[in-house]
């Protein structure tokens, strides 16, 4: 071994930072546990409100499509009775119409 | 300390957090002190090591486990910290609060003039001769450290030894006041 090797391991001795050193990370690792313990019950909340969010808006859309349906609905029955109305009428002339043609007769 | 450390470093059940800094928090600091040359920055550097190992103390399997991820982690961020700086101005030297325990006792002008041929280094060099030095370890232990291959840890270190002696020989001749170094350095094991 040279010289030159003790000299560099004497150089490059450890050095301790001291004990206010340990305090200090001790202090920022409790500190930065602190704030992953708030940021999960953050992210519970976060979660919590998407949850509610997504069941308003599936809730939301299930009951507008709903409501379009009936109005379809509705709107077929309209029609219905209106071309049974039209039809009606339709007959009742002819019916009329074939009663003249007998009483001529 | 290296009782502590010792006792942190078997393969036994990983120990707690604390136990894990007061342990390991000499090396992790002095690898950064002596890779960065920044008091302040290296126990920043040491304290953001702690608080990543802090978050990953759950993949730790053991001691040992946990002291050779604190070495590499130190080592990393030391070369990332060193990268950021280059384009950074340096705190002045009045700024640096003073050093928490003694210097070590030696030549105080060689150790500091050898840290300084080796702070000139290339990153990669310099780590190998950091984790050679400080650390102790041995080419192998230095190549999983630095994910290289064995051969080139030994050229480094080589490579390294041979510009030190040639600049340390410039740097400690008579004329300059002080014993011829330059003989001394240039002894081979």
């Amino acid at each position: 071994m040279s010289r030159l090797e003790d000299a560099l391991r004497e150089a490059f001795r450890t050095e301790d930072p001291g004990p206010q050193f340990t305090a200090r990370v001790l202090a920022a690792a409790a500190g930065a546990r602190r704030k992953e313990h708030w940021w999960s019950v953050a992210g519970l909340r976060w979660a919590t409100a998407g949850a509610l969010a997504c069941v308003l808006l599936i809730g939301g859309s299930l009951e507008y499509r709903r409501e379009q349906e009936e109005r379809q609905g509705r709107l077929a029955k309209q029609q219905l009775v209106l071309a049974l109305h039209i039809a009606g009428t339709k007959l009742n002339l002819a019916r009329d119409r074939v009663q003249q043609l007998n009483a001529g007769d | 300390m290296a009782a502590a450390s010792n006792a942190v470093m078997g393969n036994e059940p990983l120990p707690d957090f604390a136990s894990l800094v007061k342990a390991h928090q000499a090396m992790v600091f002095s690898i950064a002190l002596h890779y960065v040359r920044d008091r302040s920055a290296a126990e920043e550097l040491a304290q953001d090591v702690f608080l990543q190992l802090h978050q990953s103390l759950a993949d730790m399997q053991s001691g040992e486990h946990a002291a050779r991820w604190l070495r590499k982690v130190a080592v990393h961020r030391s070369i990332d910290h060193a990268r950021r700086s280059r384009f950074r101005p340096q705190v002045g030297l009045e700024d640096a609060p003073e050093p928490a325990t003694p210097a070590a006792p030696g030549d105080p002008m060689l150790s500091e003039r050898l840290r300084r041929l080796v702070a000139s280094l290339p990153e990669k060099p310099r780590a190998v001769m950091l984790l050679r030095y400080q650390e102790d370890l041995d080419p192998e232990e230095i190549a999983a450290t630095l994910a290289m291959p064995v051969r080139t840890v030994k050229s480094h270190l080589q490579r390294s030894l041979t510009m030190l002696r040639e600049k340390a020989s410039r740097a400690f001749t008579p004329a300059a006041g002080r014993q011829n170094l330059s003989r001394e350095m240039g002894e081979v094991e």
